[in-house]
Formats: C-alpha cells, sequence, structure tokens
C-alpha cells in the first residue's frame, strides 16, 4: 500500500505531463533536484519546455536548443538570439546534435533537464507575450515615439533593450518580457 | 480611482473649459503694491532640456529661473525659461485659418501663411478638429491622418505632446506614424547590420575608463561641449565635469586630441586639439586613406580583424583596387578628394594604431547623401585599429549626445521573481554589473491600456523624413531598408510638440507639398513657422506653466515639475486638449484616454511605480509628499558603471556575448545589405560621391559648401524667440561663418548681410568672418526660424537665416532613407534694404 501511495501520483503525475509542453511565465532558475539549491542555471521567459514530471511545487522540465559551440546561453532557434536558457556553465547541457550555419559558426543542438518552480510555468505562450506587450508599449513609447515591432531584426533588439534599458531602467526581467514579445512578434 | 464616468459627469467636464480666464502676456495687470519684489514665498522647481531649476515668482510672473544645484554645469539656455514664457509670439487663443473657418477642408489651402487668423472660442476650436478627424476617418480610413509629429517637444512624464497626440489618435480612429529620426536617420538603420545594434544609442565607454587609459582622442564630426548643453532628457551636464577631469589629466599624461571637421568648433578649442580641415561629406575616403596605408604598412590588428570581424577580405580588394572601381584608396587618393595632405593622413594612420585612441564619432556625417557609409566606415576602422572592446580605445558615437559618456546608475534590477540572488545579483545567471542604482521613471504611453478596439490598431509608419515625399508621390511604391513599401494618401496632420517648419529640408518644396493637406492642426505656445502654416492652431502651455515629473537623462534624479505660474491667454495643457477633443466622440473614448486618472493622479503614479520598483531593489525614495515638496529625489551611480568599457564583454567572449548581426560578429561585409541590391549602399563601405560636394560639377555653379551644425544658444529652434539669440546674431540675421578668403573673394566683411542661395532657395545670414572655417565651406547653425518675406510663397526670401531652404531633400540611399544636412551655396553681399524680421512676433489675429 506504501509503494502504491507513493507511485499513483508518480503515475498521474507522469501520465498527466507525458506529452505536455509548457512555457515559461517569468524568467526561473533550473535546479538540479526538487529541492531548490544550487541553480544551474535559468530558464527565460516565454521559452517551451516539455513537462516530465511534478514533485512537490517543482515541475521536472527539458529545454532543447541552440547553442554555438563555446558558448553557456542555449537560444530557442539556431541563428536567433532567442534565450532560452542561461547557463552556469556548459557541462549541463547534452549535446544531441549540430550543425553549421553559413558563417560556419558550429551550432550544437542541446538539451538540459532541471526542475522549475511550477508557478514559473503556463500553458498559453500568446498570454505570456502580451505582458511583454503591455510592457513594451509602456515603457518603450512614453518618451519617444514607439517603434514598430518588427522594427528591428530578432537578433538586434536585446542590444536595442539592452542600451535603452540603461534609460528606461529596465530590469532583465522586463527586457527579456519586452524582447521575447518582439522577437516572437509576427505582423 | 474612479475608472467610470457617467453621461452627467462626462457632458459636466466638457464644458468646463469654457469662461477660461483671458488674459495676455503682454496686457496682464501687475499690482505694484503685495506680490512684488520682495515676497516670502519659496522658489519653486520645474525642469527642461536645457537643466532642473528653481523658479523665482514675483509680481505674478516667474522673472528668474536658478539652476539646480546637482546640475554640474548649469547652461545659459536656461535664461531662455522665463523670456520664452513672455514673449511676445505666444499663441494666447485657439485661432483659425480665415479660409479654412469659412470653407473648412475646401479651403483654398495656397493661402496657408498668408491668410489671416481668427480668434475663436475651445469649443468652436474642439468641434472643428474632431468633426474633420470623424471626416478624414470616414472618408478616407485612418492612415490619412498622419500623427507622426516630430520635434524635441518639452519634458514631462504626462504632458508628453507627441505620446499624447498618437494616444488619442489611436484611440479617435488611428493614424500614420513615423520611423527614424531627423538626427540619426542613417545610423540606426545602418549599424544594425554592422555591430548589430543602433549605435546612436548604444552606450559608449565611460568617461573614468577614458581618462584613465586613452592617449589619442578624436573628435570626429562632433562637438560634445556645445551640444551636450541640451538632452533628451533633463541634462544634469555630468559630462562638463568630467571633460574638466579628461583636460586636468591630458595635460599630464600628454594625451592627444585631433578634431576632424570642417569647422574649428568648441570641443577642439577647449582641448586644443589639433584641427583636421576635412572637407565637408568626404569623411569616407579619408578614412579609407587612412585604412589604405594601415593595410599596406601592416600597422593594422590582423587577430582583431580575424576574430571579431566578417568580410575583411572582400572590402580589402575594394580598398587596393582589385574590385568595384578598381582604383586603390591611397592616402594620395583620399587627399585629392578629402583636402587633406597625405602625409597627414599617413600620420592619422600611425598615430591611430600606436595609441590607445578613442574614436568618438558624431552625427553630422551621416546627416548626408549616402550618410550610411561613414559610420560603416568608422566601424570598420576601429576594427583594423583593433582597440574596440579595450579600456579608451575603439569607438563611440553618442558621447556628444545627451550627456553621454556619464556613467549611468544602472536598472534597478527589481527582479522579485528570481528566488535566489546569484553572483551578487538577481537571478539564476546574474549580471553582476547590473547593480541596482535607479528605479527610472515611466510616463504616459502612447497607447491606452484600456480595452477597446484602439487595442487591434495597426499603426503604418514612414521614414520620418521622406514626409515630402510621401505627401507628392501617394500609393508610390518605395525601397527602405530591404524592404518596398507603399506611401499613404495623407489628407490631415496633426502636430503637438513639433516644428517641421524647422527641421526638413527644401522650404520652399515643402511649402508646396504640404498643400496636400485639407486640413493642418497644431498645438503651440509660439508663433512658430509652422503654427502660421496650420489651419487650426491651439494653444498649449509651457513646462513652467503646468505641473509634471521628470528625470535627468542620466537617471540620477526624478525631478518634479511644479507649475510656477498660471498659462498665457487660453493655453491648455495638451492632455486637456486631447480630453477635450475625445468628449466629441464617446465616453468610452475619453475615459481610454485619461484611464480615469487626473493628471495629478498620473504624476503620482509615475513616482509610485519608481518607488515600488525601488522598494524592491533596496533602493531608498521619499514618499510622493516629501518628493514633491523638495523637488528632486537622488539616485547613487554604481561604482561598476564607472568601469563600463563599449564591447568589452564581446572582445573576452565572442561566442558567448554574440553581436546581433547575423553572423555574430562585426561585419565590414554584410551579405544582407548586398542582397538588397541597392546602387548606393552595397555590401560594403565604400566612396559614394554626394549629390553636391565640392568636388561636384554643382560647385562650379555653387562653390561654397554650407554645413549646418547644432546651435549654441537653441535647442534646434527652440528659444530662438528669446533674446538669446541676441548673443550671437548679427544685425538680427542668423551668423554664417566665412573663411576670410571665401569672403575677401566675394568682397563680404564680418558683420555685412549677405544672401545665401542655390537652386533651392534663398535666405540672409550676418557674415562670420572667421578662419575657424576653413575656405571652401561655409557654416550656419540649423534652428534659426523660417522668416519667408512672402508668407506661403515657394521661393521667397528668408528674411531670417533658416538654412534648411537651401539643403535638399533626398534620402541617404534606399537603404536609410535620411536626410541631409549639407548643400552647396553661393553667398553675396547683400545690398538691397534690409527687410525687417518679421517672425518673432504674433501675427494679427482677427476678434483679438
Amino acid at each position: 500500500m506504501r509503494i502504491m501511495r507513493f507511485l499513483a501520483p508518480l503515475c498521474a503525475a507522469t501520465m498527466m505531463f507525458a506529452a505536455g509542453n509548457a512555457f515559461l511565465n517569468k524568467n526561473a532558475s533550473l535546479y538540479a533536484d526538487a529541492s531548490g539549491g544550487s541553480a544551474l542555471g535559468e530558464l527565460i521567459v516565454s521559452s517551451t519546455v516539455k513537462e516530465l514530471s511534478k514533485s512537490g511545487d517543482f515541475t521536472e522540465v527539458e529545454f532543447t536548443g541552440f547553442m554555438p559551440e563555446g558558448s553557456t546561453i542555449a537560444y530557442e532557434k539556431a541563428g536567433i538570439l532567442m534565450v532560452g536558457f542561461e547557463a552556469k556553465d556548459a557541462t549541463v547541457y547534452k549535446i544531441v546534435g549540430q550543425q553549421k550555419d553559413e558563417y560556419d559558426t558550429v551550432w550544437l543542438n542541446v538539451s538540459v533537464k532541471g526542475f522549475v518552480k511550477s508557478d514559473a510555468l503556463g500553458s498559453d505562450k500568446a498570454k505570456i507575450l502580451a505582458s511583454g506587450k503591455v510592457l513594451f508599449q509602456g515603457k518603450c513609447g512614453s518618451c519617444h515615439a514607439l517603434h514598430a515591432e518588427d522594427e528591428f531584426d530578432a537578433n538586434v533588439w536585446p542590444s536595442i533593450l539592452d542600451a535603452m534599458g540603461q534609460q528606461a531602467s529596465l530590469s532583465k526581467a522586463d527586457k527579456f518580457s519586452i524582447v521575447k514579445y518582439l522577437q516572437n512578434f509576427k505582423p | 480611482m474612479n475608472k467610470k464616468m457617467d453621461r452627467r459627469a462626462f457632458l459636466k467636464v466638457s464644458g468646463a473649459a469654457t469662461g477660461a480666464v483671458v488674459a495676455t502676456v503682454s496686457a496682464e495687470a501687475i499690482p505694484l503694491v503685495g506680490d512684488g519684489i520682495l515676497n516670502d514665498k519659496e522658489n519653486g522647481f520645474s525642469a527642461s532640456h536645457f537643466g532642473a531649476v528653481r523658479t523665482e515668482v514675483r509680481n505674478s510672473r516667474m522673472e528668474n529661473v536658478i539652476p539646480f544645484e546637482g546640475d554640474m554645469h548649469p547652461s545659459t539656455l536656461v535664461e531662455g525659461l522665463p523670456a520664452r514664457t513672455y514673449a511676445t509670439d505666444r499663441v494666447l487663443y485657439p485661432c483659425v485659418r480665415e479660409g479654412y473657418l469659412k470653407h473648412g477642408y475646401k479651403s483654398d489651402r495656397s493661402k496657408r501663411g498668408s491668410d489671416k487668423y481668427v480668434r475663436v472660442s475651445w469649443e468652436t476650436a474642439y468641434d472643428l478638429v474632431a468633426k474633420e478627424l470623424k471626416r478624414v476617418y470616414k472618408d478616407y480610413g485612418p492612415d490619412a491622418v498622419f500623427g507622426g509629429s516630430y520635434g524635441w517637444f518639452c519634458v514631462g512624464s504626462l504632458n508628453n505632446p507627441q505620446a499624447l497626440v498618437g494616444r488619442m489618435l489611436g484611440v479617435a480612429g488611428g493614424y500614420t506614424s513615423r520611423t527614424c529620426t531627423y538626427s540619426t536617420h542613417a545610423i540606426r538603420q545602418i549599424t544594425p547590420y554592422i555591430s548589430g545594434t543602433d549605435e546612436s544609442t548604444a552606450q559608449p565607454t565611460a568617461y573614468p575608463v577614458l581618462i584613465e587609459n586613452s592617449e589619442c582622442i578624436v573628435f570626429w564630426g562632433c562637438d560634445p561641449i556645445n551640444t551636450n548643453q541640451i538632452a533628451w532628457g533633463v541634462p544634469d551636464h555630468k559630462s562638463y565635469a568630467y571633460m574638466k577631469e579628461l583636460k586636468e589629466e591630458a595635460k599630464k599624461r600628454g594625451l592627444k586630441f585631433y578634431v576632424i571637421d570642417p569647422v574649428y568648433n568648441n570641443t577642439g578649442m577647449y582641448f586644443g586639439a589639433e584641427h583636421i580641415q576635412v572637407r565637408p561629406t568626404t569623411d569616407v575616403a579619408l578614412m579609407l586613406g587612412i585604412a589604405h596605408y594601415l593595410y599596406t604598412e601592416n600597422l593594422y590588428s590582423k587577430e582583431f580583424v580575424h576574430k571579431y570581424t566578417i568580410g575583411f577580405d572582400e572590402f580589402k580588394k575594394y580598398l587596393i583596387g582589385e574590385s568595384e572601381d578598381m582604383i586603390a584608396k591611397t592616402p594620395e587618393w583620399a587627399a585629392n578628394i578629402c583636402g587633406i595632405d597625405a602625409n597627414v593622413i599617413k600620420m592619422l594612420a600611425k598615430e591611430f594604431s600606436s595609441k590607445r585612441t578613442m574614436l568618438m564619432g558624431g552625427w553630422s556625417t551621416q546627416r548626408a547623401h549616402h550618410g550610411e557609409q561613414p559610420n560603416w566606415m568608422l566601424i570598420t576602422l576601429a576594427s583594423m585599429i583593433g582597440q574596440i572592446g579595450l579600456p579608451g580605445g575603439g569607438f563611440g558615437l553618442s558621447y556628444h549626445y545627451s550627456d553621454g559618456g556619464v556613467p549611468m546608475p544602472a536598472a534597478a534590477t527589481g527582479n522579485a521573481l528570481s528566488e535566489k540572488p546569484l553572483n551578487g545579483s538577481v537571478g539564476a545567471v546574474a549580471d553582476a554589473e547590473n547593480k541596482a542604482g535607479s528605479p527610472g521613471l515611466s510616463g504616459i504611453s502612447v497607447n491606452s491600456k484600456m480595452d477597446g478596439p484602439w487595442k487591434q490598431r495597426k499603426i503604418e509608419v514612414i521614414p520620418v523624413s521622406r514626409i515630402v515625399e510621401c505627401l507628392e508621390n501617394p500609393g508610390k511604391e518605395y525601397n527602405f531598408d530591404g524592404k518596398t513599401y507603399k506611401y499613404p494618401d495623407l489628407k490631415m496632420a496633426y502636430w503637438a510638440g513639433g516644428n517641421p517648419f524647422h527641421h526638413h529640408q527644401d522650404r520652399n518644396r515643402m511649402v508646396k507639398a504640404w498643400q496636400k493637406f485639407e486640413t493642418f492642426v497644431v498645438h503651440e505656445c509660439f508663433w512658430t513657422a509652422t503654427a502660421r502654416m496650420a489651419d487650426i492652431v491651439l494653444p498649449a502651455t509651457t513646462e513652467q506653466e503646468r505641473n509634471d515629473i521628470t528625470k535627468s537623462h542620466s537617471n540620477s534624479y526624478i525631478f518634479a515639475m511644479k507649475q510656477a505660474v498660471k498659462p498665457a491667454g487660453e493655453a491648455m495643457d495638451d492632455f486637456d486638449i486631447f480630453t477635450n477633443i475625445l468628449r466629441r466622440f464617446t465616453a468610452e473614448q475619453v475615459l481610454a484616454f485619461t484611464e480615469g486618472k487626473s493628471k495629478m493622479e498620473w504624476i503620482k503614479s509615475f513616482y509610485d511605480a519608481s518607488y515600488t520598483k525601488a522598494k524592491n531593489s533596496g533602493i531608498s525614495m521619499p514618499s510622493f509628499e516629501e518628493f514633491w515638496e523638495k523637488g528632486s529625489a537622488h539616485f547613487e551611480t554604481p561604482e561598476s558603471a564607472k568601469k563600463f568599457i563599449k564591447m568589452e564583454k564581446f572582445r573576452k567572449n565572442p561566442i558567448v556575448n554574440r553581436l546581433g548581426t547575423p553572423s555574430g560578429k562585426i561585419e565590414i561585409f554584410s551579405k544582407k545589405i548586398a542582397g538588397y541590391n541597392y546602387k548606393e549602399c552595397k555590401g560594403h563601405p565604400m566612396w559614394f560621391e554626394p549629390m553636391e560636394w565640392l568636388g561636384s560639377k554643382v560647385a562650379k555653379e555653387f562653390p561654397l559648401n554650407l554645413i549646418t551644425p547644432h546651435p549654441k544658444y537653441r535647442l534646434h529652434s527652440q528659444l530662438n524667440n528669446t533674446w538669446l539669440r541676441d548673443l550671437e546674431e548679427v544685425q538680427g540675421r542668423e551668423p554664417i561663418w566665412i573663411n576670410p578668403k571665401d569672403a575677401e573673394k566675394r568682397g563680404i566683411k564680418n558683420g555685412d548681410v549677405v544672401r545665401i542661395f542655390n537652386k533651392r532657395g534663398q535666405i540672409l545670414g550676418g557674415a562670420v568672418v572667421t578662419e575657424a572655417v576653413m575656405p571652401g565651406a561655409v557654416r550656419m547653425q540649423e534652428g534659426a526660424w523660417y522668416d519667408p518675406q512672402e508668407p506661403g510663397k515657394a521661393g521667397t526670401l528668408c528674411r531670417h537665416g533658416d538654412v534648411n531652404v537651401l539643403t535638399p531633400d533626398v534620402g541617404t540611399s534606399e537603404l536609410a532613407q535620411g536626410n541631409q544636412a549639407t548643400a552647396l551655396v553661393e553667398i553675396e553681399k547683400y545690398k538691397g534694404e534690409l527687410p525687417e524680421i518679421g517672425i518673432f512676433k504674433a501675427p494679427k489675429i482677427k476678434g483679438v
């Protein structure tokens, strides 16, 4: 019975999360185990993760992305600076493949598994991006004319936000929220 | 907070503007006793683009301002604040052009500028504006209304006329807006392809690093000592304190300064810089000459070029004459174009490559035909020098702007979402340098937060400086930044906080093109050239006539802007004007605009948002009440900000810190740009002959190259209607600097009034004969108010000296479509009877 009591929720959780994708609704630390402690790195808002299991307040997730060889930052797409996961060091990644771009940069296809606080996950990506839109419109159109979302390339927006973030006093969370909205924008 | 507004309240507020106290600036009765010279009132507090001030009100007037004690080097420009408040050209009443009042949008638009104005009540004015907006929306759709109002307006988080005009039009039905700026059109379009960011806003290396490490500083087409008087936010002029320190250090360490410019400017003078007289718009040729020498003499950094850039090989072929024009860009080749001796060009190459050199590039070089090239080439040159990312070396393209280079309190992290602080900061992979400093300050957004159809509106844009081309060619396709767009068919323009009849080029062409607008509405404090071309002119309050809140550009302060005096005449705050227009629409639209907040509630909400953010980041801030009483809240700059080195991280690890270019590196060759197949912007930086320069055919007829830098006693055109102009005008005309040799040839003496002309137009100016400007070039500041002898008539003489009568309105190239600020001209002594200046007096108005 004790085993059953232990296994039942686990099975239920496994079944519940078997094929589920979720999205980060905020930047959140990814931990090696379900008790917090030392973080492997930080998952970035709106990134897609695969839900593997649930444990208390934590959900075990897997992020799969692309990273230029030698980096510690994995992006959601190859060649696009859409940050998915910032690792403390590159050893946390499992390399599952690689490809070369037209500039001879080797992009590793990487994955990382760990535990994230369950309240950092959401199911509606559009809703998560919409909060970035509110920030974009609120923060970026009060000193100067609001830029069109597609005015800069997806790779250029991060550095624009870095520069203007100084002026607008944007926190890291604000910056990523706005950047992800802009990078995901489709006219 | 009451976000609901019932019908009764809606109508009640609607009528509030009627019966406003009528007063004129000059005729207001002043009590001779009582509220006089000696009173016990404390000084108020306000702020501006020129600095923060304490306002001294005597005799019911703001008679004086005292610079804020935290201002490190107050500018004389603040003196213009009281002066302009009582300028004789204040717009005191809502006015409508006589023909427009009679015939509405069917009026004779060629009468703009010459028609009389008629004073109307605010109610009539609001009705006219609302009715016309509804007509244009109904007949032509939202894109027909141009609301991309451009200009420097004022400071203030609430009364930001540009945000408000977009907000009002967005709620009312939509509009066409604009992209880019007249200041940075080309640099911000090209540099994202080159270094992955907009270099006009990218932070340059902080001054303390330059003071400690630089050995050579080059002011390339910039004049920071002049232009840092003003800031987009409120300047606290810290750059002046740093520049003083830099000069002191230069004496000790033997720093070398160069000013590469057709003019020996204030900055060159202050630092005792060596003047390299470059012919206007030939900087790219000079840079190529330097690059060629660096390459052939093996003085360039192969390591840097290899590790941090791509495309050098393609560029090299062009440089040494193995591609395109097959001409080697030797120093001798360059000398022939830019007018600098080849030995000097070689000397510069040796200097830059042997000393820790900071290339401070201005934006003047990109406000020229093919203005995309100078910044691209400067970054290429800096790459060859190889000091990018090293302390005190590399390049910076914003030292001249808004205290650029001053360490700023970094953003307050305020990241309560990341649970565990690591590396001394917040977030799992924390940026140790991003320590809490200032919470910043928000302002009113151009978009309403309230739900409604306005949330779904798509706002079309045009490149800001293509407005006249757009008016002339509705529906025409044009290329811009790799894509093809179509110009909208504009029928109405709404301007608030800008002066297009100052900042746009080729005034005579513009006067004609503007007739395409069936209706032109302007909010103004003063009878500017733009206000005089409007059909409906609505009087706006100045910054010192209303309450608001703002921050210093450096983020070191938040400032209270307390109303010092009551508005002149019937002037109203922009916020109220727009609210009242929307009252002619629906209650829901009014609510969407105001979000149910009063002006003071808005002001407090901006402060409270900063307060909360500061609190979450462990920064202390006074309560709103304490802050408002005191006038300012101060934020310390963390030590880490003082060590900032541009692209240091990229240099340390170019993989982790990839740039935003397709390759992640500096792109000396851009596949993307090459792929656009543009005639005048290719895959790598190149020398293109500008349409007008000293080496062109046009120079035979118009042999002087006019350059139009930023003014010393104005912010563009702002403050020109104050006594500050007396500090430099010549016989009431904008000064034009001319070299003694050029003056002598034309029989022009210092102090003469001269006529400056080309095929585009003619203006008067006051000659200043000086060796500070090189032979062949003449210098006249932009921003002198356009004062047409026959208003509204294309080709007429500008009596005062608006340089944009003479500059061409031709895009830099298909890439940026930017504006130009130079032109070829001829000059002659003006022999006729001197016409009286008319622009600084309010026009006669019927019904006053």
